[in-house]
This record gives C-alpha cells, sequence and structure tokens, in this order.
C-alpha cells in the first residue's frame, strides 16, 4: 500500500510540474522548483522504491565522491556558459 | 533465502554512480549550453507535445511500481506472480520506446529538428542516452523473467535488476522538467 502512495504521490508531483509550465512561471522561478521537485521525486524513488530506508548501514558515504563530482561539475561549467552568454 | 544486499547489489549501486556522472555530465552540459544561448529553442506546445511526455512519465512510474512488485514476489518465493509483475514492467518500458520514438519522428518531420540544430543535438543526445539505458533495461528484465520462469536466479538477482530499473526511472525526473519543461513555447 506504500508504494501504491509513493506512485501517486510521484504523479501528483509530475502533475505539479506540468502546471508550473502551463501558468508560464518565472525561468528562473521556475527552474528552482523544478529542480526541487526533481530531487524530491528522486529521493523518493531512491528511499521506497530502491528499498534505501532498508539498508543498514546506509550507504550515503558512497554517494558522497559523486555527490562532490556532480556539484563540481556545476561549479566548473555553470560559470563558464553564464560568462558566455554574457559576452554576446 | 539468500542476502539480499549481497555483492551483486552492491556493485549495481557503484554501477548506477558512474552511470550517474554521465548523466549529471550531460544535464549540466546542456545547462550550460541553455545559459550560453540566450535563445534557446522552445518547440513544445502544452498540447500534445508535453501531454504527450507526461503520458510517457506516468507510464515509466507505473513501471517502477510493478517493478517493486516484482520484487516484492520474489521475496515471498512466488515465482509465477514475480514472472507476470517483470513482464508488466518490461511491457511499460516498450511503450515508453514506442512513445519516444513516435516523439521524435514527429519532432524530426513535424518541426524539422534535427540532431543537426544545437537543441537537437542537446535533445536527441540526452533522450537517447536514456532511451537506449531503458532498452538495455528491456533486454535486462527478459533475461530476468525467463530465467525466473526456469526456476533460475534468486531474490538478489531481481533486487539487482529492480535497481537498475528505478535507476533509469530516477533519470527521467530531471530529464523530463529540464529537458521537456524548460522547453515548453513561451
Amino acid at each position: 500500500m506504500t508504494n501504491v502512495r509513493v506512485w501517486l504521490a510521484l504523479v501528483a508531483l509530475t502533475l505539479i510540474e506540468v502546471a508550473l509550465a502551463w501558468v508560464k512561471t518565472a525561468p528562473g522561478l521556475m527552474v528552482a522548483l523544478l529542480l526541487a521537485l526533481s530531487f524530491a521525486k528522486a529521493a523518493m524513488i531512491a528511499w521506497w522504491f530502491m528499498h534505501l530506508k532498508d539498508y543498514r548501514p546506509k550507504p550515503l558515504l558512497l554517494l558522497l565522491p559523486f555527490l562532490f563530482v556532480c556539484v563540481g561539475l556545476l561549479l566548473v561549467l555553470l560559470p563558464d556558459g553564464v560568462r558566455a552568454g554574457a559576452m554576446r | 533465502m539468500t542476502n539480499p544486499r549481497g555483492v551483486k547489489v552492491f556493485g549495481m549501486w557503484l554501477f548506477l554512480m558512474s552511470d550517474l556522472l554521465t548523466f549529471a555530465t550531460l544535464l549540466v552540459c546542456y545547462s550550460a549550453l541553455r545559459f550560453a544561448n540566450g535563445e534557446w529553442l522552445r518547440p513544445f506546445a502544452l498540447q500534445p507535445a508535453i501531454v504527450f511526455s507526461t503520458v510517457m512519465t506516468v507510464v515509466l512510474l507505473t513501471s517502477s511500481l510493478t517493478m517493486v512488485w516484482a520484487v516484492a514476489a520474489m521475496k515471498e518465493g512466488d515465482r509465477g506472480a514475480t514472472a507476470k509483475w517483470l513482464g508488466a514492467t518490461i511491457l511499460g518500458g516498450i511503450v515508453f520506446i514506442g512513445l519516444h520514438l513516435t516523439e521524435w519522428n514527429h519532432l524530426i518531420h513535424a518541426s524539422a529538428i534535427t540532431p543537426a540544430t544545437l537543441f537537437g543535438s542537446v535533445f536527441f543526445a540526452v533522450t537517447g542516452l536514456h532511451m537506449a539505458h531503458v532498452a538495455g533495461g528491456v533486454v535486462y528484465l527478459s533475461v530476468l523473467t525467463a530465467g525466473v520462469a526456469r526456476s533460475k536466479f534468486n531474490e538478489e538477482d531481481i533486487e539487482t535488476g529492480g535497481l537498475y530499473w528505478h535507476f533509469v526511472d530516477l533519470v527521467w525526473m530531471f530529464v523530463f522538467p529540464l529537458v521537456y519543461l524548460m522547453a515548453v513555447q513561451s
């Protein structure tokens, strides 16, 4: 039953994302809200569907190096993108 | 009953983390390109493109639910139910790929968006890599289903397959909003 509730919540969050596009939310706010909703949905999938909640001990330390690289990529590449856009 | 948190599950987590970096790199590069190009193409109308991709998202989410039920059935030792739910998951994957190819065909022929354009190259690279993962998952789960029906594979094997399938679903939770919803016609 929990899994069906998680699925319903995931579908509901997806519809909220679509609604944000439908009401034409400002781009900056929209990307922030969409990313927040995406991370929430990803966490729900990992926690319940991938059974991360059942892991003892939790392999979160395993995730940290990958998270570090992902955040590093953002810090390295996005300023270049912004700068290139401003140089036009 | 075998330990469901064995070396296969651990190996799959390591693979998924490396795969996560591949998708993260693609999505970060996509974001950097968008920042660098103010006049980013916004080809998707709410109707039918976004409605269509929303249906694809729901199909993928539903296939994740059936995968959860397949893993649960295997834990209870019910191989018949496991094969049934794995079959439903595979069906979901095939429907997703069919819808995706239909959408690609429409984009290329009706909107003239090809991989030769900047938007097209990014769009087809990100969604193409994801679709390749879904296709790989369909083959992987088909092998598991055939094995389960012949009393091969154990609980950990199904759990490992489930991790892969849920990961494919998880990645789409970022692709759908960033690539589709951020390119809705204004």
